[in-house]
């Protein structure tokens, strides 16, 4: 049983009461958004690099710092993104047991762009919507990064000298 | 004085905070600020609350995932619920959403003011008088066309394409001065040139004596004797947005500012002005979607004005073509392709463009809170909507192509990749149903508090005071009875420029002392409403 507890989860009494009985306490660690982030992080973690896709150039990201980024972004909105992008992993992982009899996180990394390629074209809003939402704060987050940023010609930190040459003033 | 969370040291503290102010004004946006720097002028005393925090120019930089965190509602993400999902994201720091916009500044098209005198009985409200209001605000935020070597070449190739087509395309006014097309307007402007309200309105309204507090979330209006009498909310601390102490200002007048979302919420929480039940109601977006056509030269989104040209020959079909450019962490939100497929469109960065179509919505949702605070957001794209949506798709792919697109990428699933007059011409054969769509945004919120002549069906008079509750007023979006067409801030700054006049009436009826008003604006307005009530 995991030791974190994100407090939204409705299921989250039951499994205190499922570990009391089996004599131990669970802690909550941390506050609810520390925990939050946990959760969807550790969700996210194995499927970031088929959802984000290996691009051609290979910027070589962990794929924790990737997730990490994401689950941040995600747990700064309303439980209910948070709520989406987990529930969207879930799709995602049903769909990869009934048409693999796997998990996705258990594929290796061709299978699960597979999975997720037939998710985002199918006919189904569900799961186009799932592999949408389940990638989305990944590719923010992966593409948000310096690095891959400056492989794709968007220099931050010569944009930002360049516009501290440039300050405006209102004066006429 | 602008007072903040960390220059209050209100750390640990628990003691309420009590103020009295002639005026006070919940949010620092398009609504709230110029209002704010008008009656300060007058030598009123002025209190601004608002619930986002302060950030200096110098804080702002290149960085999305940064400034939606910071600067964000809901860390941006605010989704109106339906078919598709429409991201609403809004603002919440000083200078609300102005803060994080592209900077288009444009007047709302005189149709649209015709609909409002006809439809909704706000026969008081002339173009003439308002054109007063825009030319003061125009002036007063450095309203202009960028210059085509910044604006980037994703707009010229946009403008060239639509010319190739016989279009009327050109170049979009906006509230900036020496703009150096940095194209990350949507972060905060590094460079202070946009004139959003934190660097135009607010200071000024700081110049003129107006007190302003961030992180300061107000939750209720305070209601005396039937009238406004002031609002009560609390400190939030700055990086945790925890709540802190409480704060109370007692003033004559109070208006809430606080945005299409915002508005409702704080008066459905006083449980007050709903007579008409139409609080939350009305509520339009504008909803947007995008193409990202493909060159096979460098076309560099990330270098440019933010939001530069348009071709607006649709309007009266309600459709809006405009070019933004993005960084790469924005334009992947744009891509719908999944796994390597949407590697492989990334990788074609430098040389991507982009459109975006956006529609008059004739269809409405709402605003509700939900419960445990914030708001939920419900709205369904119509079926007229959804006609001008595929419609406004098409014409973009088509000025794509003839700038010289090798293919471009529509949000639009079993359409998502066009290749060529072929693949376009099956877009325009085929039925677009909402559900295609992998998403909208909607970056416009109007219209939860509609104006309007009768208080049975609307929620403020075109004073913009409410008609439940005297003494209050509501200056922002949510007035809005229909959607413009066209991006709204300049009409929220110009109606809340009109909206000081009224309230300057209201406190001099009081005996509310002030210094005097002496401008030709005063004087030239005066001249209009007698011309136009002969
Ligand atoms: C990404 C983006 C780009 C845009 N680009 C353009 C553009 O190019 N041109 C254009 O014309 N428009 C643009 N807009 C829209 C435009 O900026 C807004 O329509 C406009 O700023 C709305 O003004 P407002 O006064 O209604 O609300 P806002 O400007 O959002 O101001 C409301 C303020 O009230 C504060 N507030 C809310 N509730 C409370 C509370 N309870 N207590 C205290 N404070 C509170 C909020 O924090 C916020 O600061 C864009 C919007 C977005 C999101
Ligand atoms: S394009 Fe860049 S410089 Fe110009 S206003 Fe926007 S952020 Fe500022």
């Amino acid at each position: 049983m995991s030791e974190y507890q994100p407090k939204s989860y409705p299921w989250r009494a039951w499994r205190r009461l499922a570990a009391l009985a089996r004599g131990r306490s669970v802690p909550l660690r941390g506050n609810r958004r520390a925990l939050r982030k946990r959760v969807l992080a550790r969700s996210l973690v194995p499927l970031a690099p088929a959802l984000v896709g290996h691009p051609a150039q290979a910027f070589d990201l962990e794929p924790r710092v990737v997730a990490d980024a994401a689950s941040e972004m995600i747990v700064a909105g309303p439980a209910e993104a948070f709520l989406a992008v987990l529930g969207s992993v879930h799709v995602l992982n049903f769909l990869s047991v009934i048409t693999t009899g796997r998990r996705l996180r258990s594929l290796g990394e061709p299978d699960q762009a597979r999975v997720i390629s037939r998710a985002s074209t199918s006919r189904v809003m569900l799961l186009r919507g799932a592999s949408m939402l389940a990638g989305l704060p990944l590719k923010v987050a992966y593409y948000n990064h310096d690095d891959v940023c400056c492989g794709l010609g968007f220099t931050r930190s010569a944009l930002r000298e360049d516009a501290g040459r440039h300050q405006v003033t209102r004066d006429r | 004085m602008l007072h903040t969370w960390k220059s209050l040291g209100l750390r640990g503290k628990t003691r309420a905070v009590e103020l009295e102010a002639d005026v006070v004004i919940v949010g620092s946006g398009a609504g709230g600020a110029p209002l704010a720097s008008e009656l300060a002028g007058e030598g009123y005393s002025v209190v601004v609350l608002e619930e986002g925090g302060y950030f200096p120019t110098e804080s702002f930089g290149f960085d999305c995932r940064r400034a939606v965190v910071e600067m964000y509602r809901d860390g941006g993400m605010t989704f109106a619920l339906g078919m598709p999902v429409v991201l609403c994201p809004t603002g919440r720091t000083i200078g609300g959403t102005t803060t994080i916009n592209q900077g288009t500044a444009l007047r709302m098209p005189r149709g649209v003011l015709q609909e409002w005198r006809t439809g909704y009985g706000l026969s008081e409200i002339t173009y003439e008088e308002l054109s007063l209001y825009y030319g003061a605000v125009e002036e007063f935020i450095y309203v202009s066309k960028p210059d085509p070597e910044v604006a980037g070449l994703n707009a010229a190739k946009f403008i060239a394409g639509a010319r190739a087509m016989g279009l009327e395309a050109e170049y979009l006014p906006r509230n900036a001065k020496d703009c150096e097309g940095y194209g990350v307007c949507c972060f905060g402007c590094p460079t202070g040139a946009k004139q959003s309200t934190n660097i135009s309105y607010i200071p000024e309204a700081l110049r003129k004596g107006a007190d302003v507090y961030a992180d300061c979330r107000v939750d209720r209006v305070l209601v005396e004797e039937g009238r406004a009498a002031g609002v009560t909310g609390r400190f939030v601390e700055h990086d945790t947005r925890a709540s802190g102490p409480r704060i109370t200002v007692h003033a004559e007048v109070v208006v809430l500012s606080c945005g299409t979302v915002g508005t409702p919420l704080v008066l459905k929480r006083s449980g007050i002005a709903d007579s008409s039940g139409q609080v939350g109601r009305n509520f339009r977006l504008h909803p947007v979607t995008q193409v990202v056509p493909i060159f096979d030269e460098l076309v560099e989104p990330h270098r440019g004005v933010s939001q530069s040209a348009w071709v607006h020959e649709f309007l009266d079909q309600g459709i809006s073509l405009e070019t933004t450019v993005l960084p790469p962490d924005m334009l992947t939100m744009t891509v719908p392709h999944a796994a390597r497929e949407h590697a492989e469109v990334m990788s074609q960065y430098p040389n991507s463009g982009l459109v975006g179509v956006m529609i008059k919505d004739s269809t409405t949702g709402r605003v509700m809170p939900r419960p445990g605070g914030g708001a939920s957001l419900y709205y369904q794209v119509g079926r007229e909507d959804l006609r001008r949506m595929k419609l406004g798709n098409l014409v973009a792919s088509e000025i794509s192509f003839a700038a010289g697109a090798k293919r471009v990428i529509t949000m639009i699933s079993g359409h998502h990749e066009l290749r060529g007059p072929g693949d376009v011409a099956r877009l325009r054969a085929a039925k677009v149903k909402a559900r295609q769509y992998f998403a909208m945004s909607g970056w416009h919120p109007m219209g939860t508090c509609r104006m309007g002549s009768d208080p049975e069906w609307s929620v403020v008079g075109h004073t913009l005071e409410t008609w439940d509750v005297p003494d209050l007023f509501i200056s922002d979006a949510s007035v809005f009875p229909t959607a413009l067409g066209v991006n709204p801030q300049l009409t929220i700054m110009a109606l809340s420029m009109r909206c000081a006049g009224f309230i300057d009436e209201r406190l001099r009826e009081r005996g509310v002392p002030a210094r005097g008003r002496d401008d030709e604006l005063e004087r030239m307005l005066f001249a209009e409403r007698a011309a136009s009530s002969r």
